[in-house]
């Protein structure tokens, strides 16, 4: 039961990690109009950078050029809003105190001190928004992956839950999904009792909105087929993998046939099995086995795909997937070495997808988040993927957020002792 | 037929009331939860939707009773996905198999790895049935050439089979390309008059390329010995299956009783010359007589054999090519995994397509 080993562990650093959250959360609500000096030196850093480009772009127009500068110009504004406001400040502050400022002055003064106070608070705001890197998939469409853990029947049942429910809040946005694949303990109304089920949401940019979805989803209340009315628990894994598109994208990043990219499978490494007709096959049996299972031998992923009657259908549908985890299992190991860097330099833990993130409790009809820490309690509307599924959702964006800017800081921090550590080895040499 | 355990019926029945029924066919749970799956997708999607559920639950297990009969669920619910497309099934005419799906398949690939691939191609499907054969070509091969030509001829005895067929092409035009031609014409490929007729037609401006065919090959011996299915042999054409000829007599070798169709075939393809001939075969065994008449004839510059899947195994995981011991002593090029499935065959200037 790996699950339940994976778990265990989930529960440890979460308790540790948390307190490093309050932490944090705390000294966001005070939100003081300062940023950090870490931050404010890599905006620095970037605006002169943008400025440099703008200057080149002037004497030649080159389309990698603009694209960077226009990524950077967000930065670059921010900051000219910040200095401008912060710059400002003094003066006021000077008039305010000043006994000579005649009455009428240093109330428009006042006035604007805190207007200006405003401003700088808004654009620390900007700044560390625009601070902060894009996902990679972020624009992308997405699979989510629903498959109950430990638990037996209530597992299943509550990742049919979990089904309805991702599914409710993309009718309600809008939002185009269709089951990709669908294992069902039941052979009748399957998709209440799941063992893997598969959706596809097809619209750009929903890997960012499902992207905090992704870990142990657990439940706590009594079965059905429970006597003597004990609360059981049990848990459901989700996770969220980018959709790779059919054609390869111009950026780089998108492209299938460059080996150096996250979605680059190369056909060599995939072993196809499909079910073999036993026996002699061809015109001696007319078997209706489309079943497809695609093998990733350096990795030993494995995708079964047999919805379809078509093995066609069902092959196309493996890679999807296929093409899905390798993506994201390599965004993972990619975002887990810098983690690691991170740990061993600042000491700043990350949240990995193998944790227990989220409880319905059904006996309390609540919700709690362990990440942002939210509760609620209209369980019903949640699980309708009404509008409470949009807050706690909207928690955990705030609170990945508040995360990638901690990890930001922690990474300039990091290149900055690097820094200094060199120059000063450079020094002892001299 | 082994007996099925008890407490596997019981599990599928705990399951399903219905699902011992088509356990009894499809002789694995999984395969049975897929079936009433279908089924049931089937009903939802061709019943009004005024019928009542009671209605709608007894036609699902009159399906079942069926199945479980031995009916083939591709008779019932009159399909089965080929490659990309749908093709239509009815009593009377054999069911297109998954092979002959992967070695269609295989093939397109194969001459589209070939780059200069003339725009005009004929090509020949004897025995052709659903017609399976030439949709799914030129579904694969229309969308790789600029402006193609492709003239794909099917034949078959049954006029069953043509008129199948020939609703499949309608079915499917979607997948095809508008300026191609496709044509059916029943006809007995032992028939001296339908070769004359089709070797005048073409004429010295163009030649048939390629001459495919999934003939009946499966032996009387090995068609009453238990290798082939009691579906098959209760609900399919037995004409598509066990080669009937007027040379064929009962005291042929057991073995070689499933070959009758190849000499004529071959003797076809040399009054065409074809470029490059396909068939499909039963097994590794039938794969090298194959192999061997073929030899025996000359005129063909290469020859080998694929296997179920062409493209797997080999040194490097590419289906790289394999030595096996050919009949006559003689080596013979073996591609891929599985089952001896196919017979190419090539003449000079189609070496390029097959040896690389
Ligand atoms: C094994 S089935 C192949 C059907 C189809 N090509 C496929 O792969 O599914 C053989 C076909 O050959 C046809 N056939 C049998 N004897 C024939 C003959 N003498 N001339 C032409 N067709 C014949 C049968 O009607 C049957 O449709």
């Amino acid at each position: 039961m790996t699950l339940w080993t994976g778990l265990r562990t989930a529960v440890r650093v979460n308790c540790h990690q948390s307190a490093r959250i309050r932490r944090y959360q705390s000294t966001l609500t005070t939100s003081p109009p300062s940023i950090s000096p870490t931050l404010l030196g890599r905006a620095r850093a970037l605006a002169a950078e943008h400025a440099e480009l703008s200057r080149r772009l002037n004497s030649g127009y080159d389309t990698k050029l603009a694209k960077k500068a226009g990524s950077l110009s967000a930065v670059a504004e921010a900051l000219n809003g910040w200095e401008a406001a912060n710059n400002s400040l003094p003066e006021l502050q000077q008039l305010v105190k000043d006994q000579s400022t005649d009455a009428e002055l240093r109330s428009l003064a006042e006035e604007e001190l805190a207007s200006t106070r405003e401003k700088l608070a808004s654009y620390s705001k900007d700044l560390q928004t625009t601070l902060v890197p894009q996902h990679p998939f972020a624009e992308m469409s997405c699979l989510i992956e629903i498959r109950p853990g430990a638990g037996g029947d209530e597992a299943a049942l509550f990742a049919g839950d979990l089904l309805r429910m991702y599914r409710d809040f993309c009718k309600r946005k809008g939002l185009h999904a269709t089951l990709l694949k669908l294992d069902s303990t039941a052979a009748i109304t399957s998709e209440d009792m799941i063992q893997e089920a598969i959706l596809e949401i097809d619209a750009p940019g929903t890997y960012d909105v499902f992207r905090c979805e992704a870990g142990v989803h657990r439940v706590q209340r009594v079965p059905a087929t429970e006597i003597k009315g004990r609360t059981h628990t049990s848990a459901v894994s989700v996770m969220v993998l980018p959709n790779i598109p059919e054609q390869s994208g111009q950026n780089g990043e998108n492209d299938f046939d460059d080996p150096t990219s996250d979605y680059f499978v190369d056909s060599k490494d995939v072993r196809t099995d499909v079910m073999r007709a036993r026996g002699a096959g061809g015109q001696h049996v007319n078997t209706t086995d489309s079943a497809v299972r695609l093998t990733h031998l350096p990795t030993n992923t494995v995708v079964a795909i047999q919805d379809s009657r078509s093995q066609h259908k069902n092959r196309a549908k493996a890679w999807q997937v296929l093409r899905a985890r390798l993506a994201q299992a390599r965004r993972d190991a990619r975002e887990e070495e810098i983690a690691q860097l991170r740990i061993s330099v600042v000491g700043v833990a990350r949240m990995g997808r193998e944790n227990k993130v989220r409880t319905y409790n059904w006996g309390q009809q609540r919700v709690t988040d362990h990440r942002s820490g939210i509760t609620m309690h209209n369980l019903d509307d949640i699980l309708e993927g009404g509008e409470s599924l949009d807050k706690v959702m909207d928690s955990v964006k705030e609170w990945l957020k508040t995360k990638d800017i901690e990890a930001l800081i922690a990474d300039e921090e990091a290149e900055r002792t690097k820094l200094e550590a060199n120059s000063k080895k450079a020094n002892q040499h001299d | 037929m082994p007996r099925l355990p008890t407490s596997l019926l019981r599990r599928a029945r705990h399951e399903h009331s219905l699902l011992p029924l088509l356990f009894r066919t499809c002789r694995d749970l999984p395969s049975a939860r897929n079936e009433l799956r279908w089924l049931r997708e089937h009903i939802l999607e061709t019943a009004s939707p005024k019928s009542p559920p009671s209605t709608r639950h007894q036609r699902l297990y009159e399906l079942c009773l069926q199945r479980s009969k031995g009916k083939p669920l591709q008779y019932i619910l009159g399909s089965q996905p080929f490659g990309n497309l749908e093709i239509l099934c009815k009593p009377g005419v054999l069911i297109p198999r998954p092979e002959t799906d992967l070695l269609t398949t295989h093939l397109a690939q194969t001459l589209l790895s070939y780059p200069p691939l003339p725009p005009t191609i004929h090509i020949l499907d004897l025995c052709t049935g659903t017609g399976c054969i030439p949709l799914l070509l030129h579904s694969l091969l229309h969308p790789s050439i600029p402006h193609p030509h492709i003239h794909i001829h099917g034949i078959d005895i049954s006029p069953l089979a043509m008129s199948l067929a020939r609703k499949n092409l309608h079915h499917n035009t979607r997948h095809l390309h508008p300026s191609s031609q496709i044509s059916f014409q029943q006809a007995d490929i032992f028939d001296t008059e339908w070769l004359n007729g089709i070797k005048a037609e073409s004429s010295k401006k163009w030649k048939w390329d390629i001459l495919i065919s999934n003939p009946p090959y499966i032996s009387p011996h090995a068609f009453n010995n238990g290798s082939t299915a009691r579906s098959v042999r209760n609900y399919e054409p037995k004409i598509a299956l066990v080669p009937t000829t007027p040379t064929y007599s009962s005291t042929d070798a057991p073995e070689t009783g499933g070959d009758m169709f190849y000499p004529r075939l071959l003797h076809i393809a040399n009054e065409l010359q074809v470029g490059v001939f396909v068939v499909e075969v039963a097994d590794m065994a039938q794969a090298k007589r194959v192999v061997g008449m073929v030899r025996e004839r000359g005129a063909w510059e290469g020859v080998e054999v694929w296997r179920d899947f062409p493209e797997q195994g080999g040194r490097d995981g590419t289906g790289e090519v394999v030595e096996v011991d050919g009949r006559d002593g003689r080596d013979v090029r073996v591609r891929g995994e599985g089952e001896g499935r196919a017979v190419v065959a090539w003449r000079e200037g189609w070496g390029g397509v097959f040896e690389g």
